[in-house]
């Protein structure tokens, strides 16, 4: 025990006294480079995982939705409650609507919601108050005889809270203007301005005539989902499919993953920059330190305790880059975010420690897949050293050595790529992918509009959501089954 | 104690040079006593370092024998071999060979450190003390003349109270004033320590000092001489 703590004091010894002779400067700055850019990405994408996570349920509105272009069989919602699931209906539909009276008789193709009671069973429908700028969150939905409108139909109509609107063979009266649903999956429909009605005045309109293409919803929230999930998936009907986070998260977090990939890969070319200058320092600091580990062998020291005072200066390197480029990592990407800040409309939760840990294990990783040829080969130096300095180099491992910094690069890229087939992506799906997650960080961002190819491309999924301004959009991430991917 | 501290039985050590085999020691066999100081003496070539590398075992013979104490090296791996130095032999060289990164006194707690003692700082304080650096402990190696870089050198081969001190031409980077001061501290040290002292010198005035003069010649042990008590 006390060999090691001699070891290790002597190892922090000689460290310090290389430290301050600027022995290790490359060394050192090319594993902060790692470290940092590794880190910055990893720290970025987990942030926006986070909030995607957090904000998922609030996609969705509830934590399973059963649809159908028919009205479902109500056996679906009393195996629901009787799992103690709360449940709520909904139908969404398109119709024209207008303004009932006034001088304005211009008809807008409108997304109707009409729902129960208790919707939304996950996140909140926020109104537009004078009072508040942030808005006021509702509490309930439309009375019946009354609807609530998105501003962008506010805007189409000329109406505002009070005036009456034609729907079907109904005149209700816009009570609210809507300034956030939180229910934004469901893109098919969602080409349109919104509005937002009572169930119970749906059958007064009488819109829902055959033919048309409305989506019956059963909205469905609670603790334990896995029971009725099982329950329903036994019992759809024709035509009738069943949505939840489970379902919409793979395909949110394969986008926002791939990015991450991506991402990764490029800091990866940063990191592997960075094993040549660690490469090169290595070589460098194995002939300077020739004569002192011949010295230790011949005063005997044996090989192994050679190789143990220079691998613990190593990792006293590796940990110390890494702690130094994880806050810059840190610092890199608030930067990040207060260059986008224009852009990120959702509050992001603090990074979590896995990516330090990721920056951390690249910069070890990268040191010793480097580092470690020669450092075997100072633990190998002939003692005889000491007497015939014209011995020349040990061997440093020769092409094991290339052998084993290949497989770091290959081992870093398999990690950042997760799998040989993103590694290998051709330039087609790197397209796709950076398209998909151009579209999945506007989902969590606020874009401009005006944005040029990207945002059109994007049209046929944007269900808008505009500010009273008009000056920002949403998009709406939609399932590929439902639209297909956007490229 | 053994009857002998070091024992060479037909040593030899030939290398390749390009396609030629060329013998650097041959057939060389002596003895020494505990206590004994013996300079090895020859022209530059005739093999003295060669030989104190193989009795130190930094190197293997090509044939012959070595023990140190009752312990024959030629069956000890590398680690053993180590092991065995570490508890038998102090080392001086011509170039001093302290490490720069290290103070004084940490070159001095080096042989101790890696040995794993506790109190190698006192130690290594007291070494440096004797050899008459005692306020020069925190200078690095630069910061030091050619003298008090070997007398620091001489503080570290004694500080691990080695049976044997093996000396490969110490005073071969210094003026002859310089030179005989070392000198002097490192027999001074010897003598108060009883250690064996084995010198690899060129310097006939210093191996004057020993109390018996090997001579090797082309690889050949062809003197033995010894003081007569």
């Amino acid at each position: 025990m006390s060999g090691i703590a001699n070891t290790l004091r002597l190892a922090l010894r000689l460290l310090s006294r290389d430290w301050r002779a600027g022995e290790l400067t490359v060394l050192i700055a090319a594993l902060v480079l790692a470290a940092a850019s590794v880190g910055t990405v990893g720290f970025f994408t987990d942030r926006v995982k986070g909030a995607l996570a957090s904000q998922a349920n609030l996609l969705l509105g509830a934590d399973l939705m059963v649809s159908a272009d028919r009205p479902l069989q109500p056996e679906l919602e009393h195996e629901a409650q009787a799992h103690g699931l709360a449940t709520v209906n909904a139908i969404r539909f398109n119709s024209m609507v207008q303004r009932a009276e006034g001088k304005s008789n211009d008809a807008i193709l409108t997304d109707l919601k009409a729902v129960g009671a208790s919707y939304p069973l996950r996140g909140a429908i926020t109104l537009i108050d004078p009072a508040a700028p942030e808005g006021r969150t509702a509490t309930g939905v439309p009375a019946r005889g009354e609807v609530w409108i998105d501003q962008r139909l506010a805007a189409r109509l000329g109406a505002a809270k009070g005036s009456r609107l034609a729907i079907g063979e109904s005149k209700l009266t816009v009570s609210a203007i809507v300034q956030q649903d939180p229910e934004v999956v469901g893109g098919l429909f969602s080409l349109g301005p919104r509005l937002l009605m009572n169930i119970d005045d749906v059958a007064a309109t009488n819109l829902l005539q055959p033919g048309n293409r409305a989506s019956y919803r059963l909205l469905v929230a609670g603790r334990d989902m896995n029971a009725f999930r099982d329950w329903a998936l036994a019992h759809l009907e024709r035509g009738q499919r069943l949505e939840s986070i489970r379902d919409l998260r793979p395909e949110l977090r394969q986008t926002l993953e791939r990015a991450d990939r991506f991402l990764g890969l490029a800091a990866l070319v940063a990191a592997i920059l960075a094993a040549v200058a660690v490469a090169l320092a290595a070589s460098r600091y194995l002939r300077r330190h020739l004569d002192a580990a011949a010295m230790m062998r011949c005063l005997g020291a044996p090989q192994g305790q050679t190789l143990s005072l220079f691998a613990m200066q190593f990792v006293l390197i590796g940990l110390g880059a890494s702690v130094a480029g994880i806050l810059i990592a840190l610092a890199g990407q608030q930067l990040l975010v207060v260059f986008l800040g224009a852009l990120i409309r959702s509050e992001l939760p603090s990074p979590g420690w896995t990516p330090a840990l990721g920056a951390t294990l690249t910069a070890l990783a990268l040191l010793f897949g480097f580092a470690l040829p020669p450092l075997i080969a100072l633990s190998r130096v002939p003692p005889l050293r000491v007497l015939r300095r014209d011995l020349g180099m040990p061997r440093t491992g020769g092409s094991l050595a290339y052998v084993v910094g290949a497989a770091t690069i290959a081992g870093l890229i398999l990690w950042q790529a997760q799998d040989v087939k993103t590694e290998t992506a051709s330039t087609e799906e790197l397209r796709k992918t950076l398209i998909r997650y151009r579209a999945l960080f506007q989902d969590l961002v606020g874009v401009p509009v005006g944005q040029g190819a990207l945002q059109r491309r994007a049209a046929a999924t944007t269900e808008p959501s505009a500010g009273s301004d008009g000056r920002t959009r949403r998009i709406a991430i939609v399932p590929s089954k439902t639209a297909g991917t956007p490229h | 104690m053994p009857e002998f501290v070091i024992r060479a039985r037909d040593l030899s050590k030939t290398v390749m040079s390009g396609e030629t085999p060329l013998t650097i020691l041959d057939g060389v066999s002596f003895e020494v006593e505990p206590g004994a100081t013996v300079a090895i003496l020859g022209a530059s070539g005739s093999g003295k370092t060669t030989l104190l590398g193989l009795l130190a075992g930094l190197d293997r013979p090509s044939s012959g024998e070595v023990w140190l104490g009752d312990r024959a090296l030629n069956g000890l791996s590398e680690d053993e071999r180590a092991a065995l130095r570490r508890l038998w032999v102090g080392f001086v060289f011509q170039s001093f060979q302290l490490l720069p990164a290290l103070t004084a006194l940490e070159n001095v707690m080096l042989p101790l450190e890696l040995a794993g003692a506790r109190d190698a700082p006192a130690r290594a304080r007291e070494w440096l003390q004797r050899v008459g650096l005692a306020s020069r402990v925190t200078h690095y190696p630069k910061q030091l003349s050619g003298g008090e870089q070997q007398r620091v050198a001489i503080a570290r081969a004694f500080s691990g109270e080695p049976q044997v001190l093996m000396a490969d031409e110490p005073t071969g980077n210094l003026d002859r004033a310089t030179g005989a001061e070392v000198a002097d501290v490192m027999f001074r040290l010897n003598r108060e320590n009883g250690t064996t002292l084995l010198l690899v010198t060129h310097d006939v005035d210093i191996a004057s000092r020993c109390a018996r003069r090997l001579s090797l010649a082309a690889g050949k042990l062809v003197g033995d001489e010894r003081d007569k008590s």
